[in-house]
């Protein structure tokens, strides 16, 4: 067990001392480092793009995931190194609050969006003329070539089909035009093991492997990209310790003197060696998560139980006496900034579909490989630090169930009272049964299934052995719907983008539309599956990534990287939004023109069509008709059909690119937003243009009126939370709603309740209208002010206005 | 099957009684208290509000109404004749703007405890369940019992909120299926009650005893109302009556606003404000009523 193996390897040590850490100085320093990255602009750092130009002209001819090793090799061993007074050391760039740029997806952002802001998880970013030079020389060469170009290519040779109407029209967004994150590495085995003892693995394994065969061609090729990078991960370590003792050695204060050195050991030792105390252990979790970030920085690459594989170094260091409760948190607080750090930009339409968000999900609670509640006093601290710092990355969640200890849970609401949206919850039975179903087919242990976290924002699978390899296009669900009405034709691109479902007008039954709304539905989920496939082999063949397949479980044994088989249990995403929009949609229809007759299919395309401008009378009885999230069990039923039809078409189009079975998922990030302005007026009263509903079974803001119970019931029932690989509902409160022992124990009981009824995701606002509206007139006042969007927070200023809007807009409780 | 008049089913209610719950307001209330906020509560038969300042006069519900008791003259908002009305609610369906609502209407049981199941999982997990509040709820004796007995044998934690006016037969047939009465004491001294609430307090404090008596569920209510109630000598009578008939536990419920709108959106005159600035401030009458070694809190 890994408690047991850490505790050897602790005490056997003598010679481990206190960490020379200047803690008097420490809370300014954090404070300085954190009104830093809020206040200045980010950069985009232009080193790596010099190394990507270099590298794929030096060894080109070799294979990708080879070149992408050297390139990984080049950044760590080349770009500029420097101090900022964190102990704890590893900047992505060269350059302070600096973002990279992954263009090796795509492109296409170079020649369109230069000129307009860029935005980022920290807002505005800023481009050195010497980045824009090597901007346009890196379109020259990746143009036609990158993922999505040559996915897009490929896919009209192979089908005949110029896919990029459908993107366009807002009915799918592809999944390969960008980085992306990984899921939740093996953080315990470096941890635990150190690189070094990982290197040595990898190199015998290669050694066994020769003379080359034709058979362990793509093998060998990848344990040479492992041995590269894993050597690179370790110098850039002891290029850390060199620039430390360098610094250290010109100081003359003691004890910032002292402080470098302590950094100086602390990286040589780790992450070749493996960690024996808590400021070695995160200082090596550090250096691994900051490499997984460089190797591919997107969306999602999480913590993972961070509380449950640190708390054995806490403990031992407790009981030895070389740190303090209070030491413990100011390290945190320290790595908290790190994460706050890290950023991409990959252009304005990516920028818009995720709100910059990173993604870096820490999991706490939860139960530990025999069943038995998770917990760690580790998690504690983690609260409490996310109480004191409230950023937005690291973002908490809590995977919660029955055995969890009621102080712990009163913890957990004076987070969520802080207003910064966090943690949220996960269902941890859901994400287990979950677990067991999607691999059934694969042998998933009962042990590995109960290591479940948050792969990013909502998303689940297991820690260390699963990633998010296969990413398969976004669609948006209101989409069939507006098709439907308009025989296929997409009136905001006024192109022919669906198969011809017959005139609406001629439809006698509210079945009769259902079922063109179905055809609708299945051509979009046709198409997005076929370019799923072709997205994923170009990610596979043009962007493998080196350092996170060797931080995953499955990639050294299986000799496979991570894009194309290696991990133990790969896994799909397939991202719907919207499905609250088209079922508001469906009902409105169902009960305004076939069941009560009160107006006509006629009319009310021409309110549409019209944005309900002159028709106002025909909008106000679309907002009256049945909404989903107040607990009516017909309107819930549609609902629930909608999903299940929905995930029927997922799955009669086969497993995924991987060749195993997928799962459908319902969550929004901020696609709803980047939809919304793709997506005409609807039936359910929504104007064109506006963001679609966050989430997946959340209400549209405003039309959930009676009551929390009643909103979180409809949320439970109509997603079928295991089948799916994620549910998504964001609830408001006002502050006032959960003050004092009574407002915890309300919210605990709301929190069980959904847990009870298979609600899988479920995450709680906690700030006022008025604040939010005041924050938008005077948002310098206001820059540390974090929400939650859907599945992660942000910084309420830095968000795009409609985000902004709709936030506001969500149906606030207060108590009754 | 018998029905009640129930004017409103509030869900997630943390305030009356403990846990999540769900209250069932009951209309009709043999009490006029001076402070009302809820005047759409006071009459058992059901009411139409009308909210002018919400009306865009669009003669919707003039043209609606089938007993042609609304007028509108020429620019101006229109005029409801309640002796036509007769509640019927067309015209609050038909309103664009929602200026117009229904308020009050005959549930039959089981529709009352299909709503009232749907936070089961909620009660169970709060120790919440159903409060009868009105309204006076035991004004609809026969209805509340049914209602109590029903939640009783289907596992719902009940309480009754009540201002004890009513016979002691309701109490003591209601008392098998109660797990906690919310017990309003407004004021104990007769002359004062009859000011205030228009009725004399005799019956109210003698069913209060007998239900001490029997060491039943209580929590003493008292709505909490500047100038009128919470004078040193009146929070002082209530320690000693509380002490005197073991009634640990104490709720003070300061009053918020008055609910003006909704006077005249009943046509209603507004009642005369006469509270004022005189007597203890709450946190002064619990810290003074704590010393009868009551348990005190403020709502």
């Amino acid at each position: 067990m890994l408690k047991e193996a850490v505790h050897h390897q602790a005490t056997g040590e003598k010679n481990l001392h206190a960490p020379n850490i200047n803690w008097e100085t420490a809370p300014q320093r954090i404070k300085e480092l954190r009104d830093f990255l809020l206040d200045a602009p980010q950069q985009l750092a232009p080193e790596r793009l010099e190394c990507l130009l270099e590298v794929y002209k030096e060894y080109r001819g070799e294979a990708p995931i080879y070149i992408r090793a050297k390139l990984f090799e080049k950044l760590l061993t080349t770009k500029p190194l420097f101090l900022d007074g964190n102990p704890i050391v590893g900047t992505m760039t060269g350059t302070r609050a600096g973002v990279y740029a992954y263009p090796e997806w795509n492109v296409a952002w170079i020649r369109n969006d230069l000129d307009r802001a860029m935005m980022s998880h920290l807002g505005e970013v800023k481009m050195p003329e010497s980045t824009r030079k090597l901007l346009e020389e890196t379109y020259e060469f990746w143009n036609g070539h990158t993922t999505i170009d040559r996915a897009n290519a490929l896919f009209e040779e192979l089908y005949g089909i110029d896919p990029r109407p459908l993107f366009r029209c807002g009915a799918m967004y592809d999944g390969c035009s960008h980085s992306e994150g990984l899921g939740v590495a093996d953080y315990p085995r470096v941890l635990n093991e150190g690189m070094g003892s990982i290197l040595k693995d990898v190199e015998e394994r290669l050694q066994r492997l020769l003379p080359p065969r034709e058979a362990n061609k793509n093998k060998i090729d990848f344990y040479r990209a492992a041995i590269i990078v894993l050597k690179a991960a370790i110098a850039m370590a002891n290029r850390y310790a060199d620039l430390a003792e360098e610094t250290a050695a010109k100081e003359t204060d003691p004890k910032v003197k002292a402080e470098l050195l302590d950094i100086a050991e602390v990286c040589r030792r780790v992450p070749e060696h493996p960690a024996r105390t808590l400021r070695e252990a995160m200082q090596s979790f550090w250096f691994v998560h900051l490499c997984l970030d460089i190797d591919q920085m997107g969306c999602a690459t999480s913590p993972g139980r961070y509380g449950l594989y640190m708390d054995p170094f806490y403990q031992n260091d407790l009981r030895e006496g070389r740190l303090t409760r209070e030491q413990a948190l100011t390290l945190l607080k320290f790595q908290w900034i790190r994460h706050l750090e890290v950023g991409h930009y990959q252009g304005q339409d990516y920028a818009l579909l995720l709100s910059g968000h990173t993604g870096q999900t820490i999991s706490i609670g939860g139960v530990t490989a025999d069943g038995q509640d998770a917990t760690t006093e580790m998690d504690e601290l983690l609260l409490e630090t996310q109480i004191a710092m409230k950023n937005v990355q690291p973002t908490l969640s809590l995977f919660y169930h029955r055995n969890m200890k009621e102080d712990f849970l009163n913890k957990v609401v004076e987070l969520i009272r802080c207003g910064t949206g966090q943690p949220q919850i996960m269902n941890n039975d859901v994400a287990i049964a979950r677990n067991l179903s999607r691999w059934s087919e694969n042998g998933i242990t009962l042990e590995d299934a109960r290591n479940v976290a948050n792969f990013g924002c909502v998303a689940t699978g297991v820690c260390g052995k699963s990633t998010l390899n296969h990413i398969e296009c976004i669609w948006n669900m209101a989409k069939p719907v507006e098709l439907a009405l308009n025989n296929g034709f997409d009136p905001v691109t006024k192109k022919q983008i669906g198969p011809q479902t017959g005139d609406p007008e001629s439809f006698e039954t509210f079945e009769d539309f259902y079922n063109a709304f179905k055809t609708q539905m299945d051509h979009i989920m046709h198409m997005n599956r076929l370019h799923s496939y072709i997205g994923n082999m170009m990610r596979d063949k043009v962007t493998p990534c080196p350092f996170r397949s060797v931080m995953i479980g499955g990639c050294i044994e299986r000799g496979d990287y991570e894009q194309a088989n290696g991990p133990y249990y790969p896994q799909s995403v397939s991202i719907s939004c919207a499905g609250i929009d088209a079922a508001n949609s469906l009902n409105a229809l169902r009960d305004l023109v076939y069941e009560r007759k009160k107006v006509s299919m006629k009319d009310l395309r021409k309110a549409l069509a019209a944005n309900f401008e002159g028709f106002e009378d025909i909008q106000k009885m679309c907002l009256n008709a049945p909404k989903h999230g107040n607990d009516d069990l017909k309107t819930d039923e549609l609902t629930r059909r909608m999903y299940a039809d929905a995930a029927d078409l997922y799955d009669f189009y086969g497993p995924d690119y991987a060749g195993r079975k997928g799962k459908f998922d319902a969550y929004s990030m901020s696609i709803h937003n980047y939809m919304g302005k793709l997506t005409g007026a609807l039936p359910s009263g929504r104007k064109g243009g506006v963001a679609l509903t966050d989430g997946s079974v959340s209400a549209t803001p405003g039309t959930d009126h009676e009551g929390v119970t009643a909103l979180v019931n409809s949320a439970a029932r109509v997603i079928d939370t295991v089948r799916f690989a994620s549910n998504h509902c964001n609830v408001k409160f006002h502050p006032s709603a959960l003050e004092g022992p009574d407002g915890a124990r309300m919210l605990l009981g709301i929190i069980r309740s959904y847990c009870d009824m298979g609600g899988s995701h479920i995450q709680f606002n906690c700030v006022s209208s008025d604040t939010l509206v005041d924050a938008q007139k005077h948002p310098e006042n206001y820059k540390d002010l974090v929400v939650r969007v859907a599945g992660f927070s942000a910084y309420f200023t830095r968000l795009d206005k409609g985000v902004q809007d709709e936030i506001i807009k969500r149906t606030e409780y207060k108590s009754a | 099957m018998s029905t009640g008049m129930i004017y409103n089913i509030q869900r997630l209610s943390t305030k009356d009684g403990p846990g999540i719950r769900t209250v069932v307001f009951f209309k009709g209330c043999p009490l006029r208290c001076r402070w009302c906020c809820n005047p759409e509560s006071q009459r058992q038969e059901a009411e139409l509000l009308v909210f002018s300042a919400q009306c865009v006069q669009c003669g919707r519900c003039m043209n609606a109404c089938p007993r042609h008791a609304v007028s509108m003259p020429l620019g101006g908002t229109p005029r409801l004749d309640r002796s036509l009305c007769m509640a019927c609610g067309t015209c609050a369906d038909i309103c664009p703007v929602n200026a117009r609502e229904l308020c009050g209407r005959e549930m039959e049981l089981d529709e009352v405890m299909r709503v009232v199941k749907k936070d089961l999982v909620y009660y169970r997990n709060t120790g919440g369940g159903v409060t009868c509040s009105g309204g006076e709820a035991t004004v609809q004796s026969a209805f509340l019992l049914e209602l109590l007995e029903r939640c009783f044998y289907s596992g719902i934690h009940t309480a009754l909120e009540t201002c004890g006016f009513c016979a002691w037969e309701t109490l003591e047939k209601a008392l098998p299926f109660l797990n906690l009465i919310l017990y309003d004491v407004k004021h104990l001294e007769s002359g004062a009650h009859l000011e205030l609430t228009g009725a004399d307090n005799a019956r109210i404090l003698e069913n209060l005893k007998k239900l001490a008596a029997r060491s039943a569920p209580v929590i003493l209510r008292m709505p909490f109302i500047p100038g009128k109630n919470n004078s040193r000598e009146h929070i002082e009578q209530l320690g000693v009556f509380a002490a005197e008939h073991d009634l640990r536990d104490i709720h003070l419920i300061p009053l918020h606003g008055l609910g003006l709108a909704k006077y005249s959106a009943l046509d209603r005159p507004q009642p005369n404000d006469t509270r004022n600035e005189q007597g203890l401030a709450p946190r002064e009458a619990a810290d003074l009523l704590s010393l009868f070694s009551l348990n005190i809190s403020i709502i």
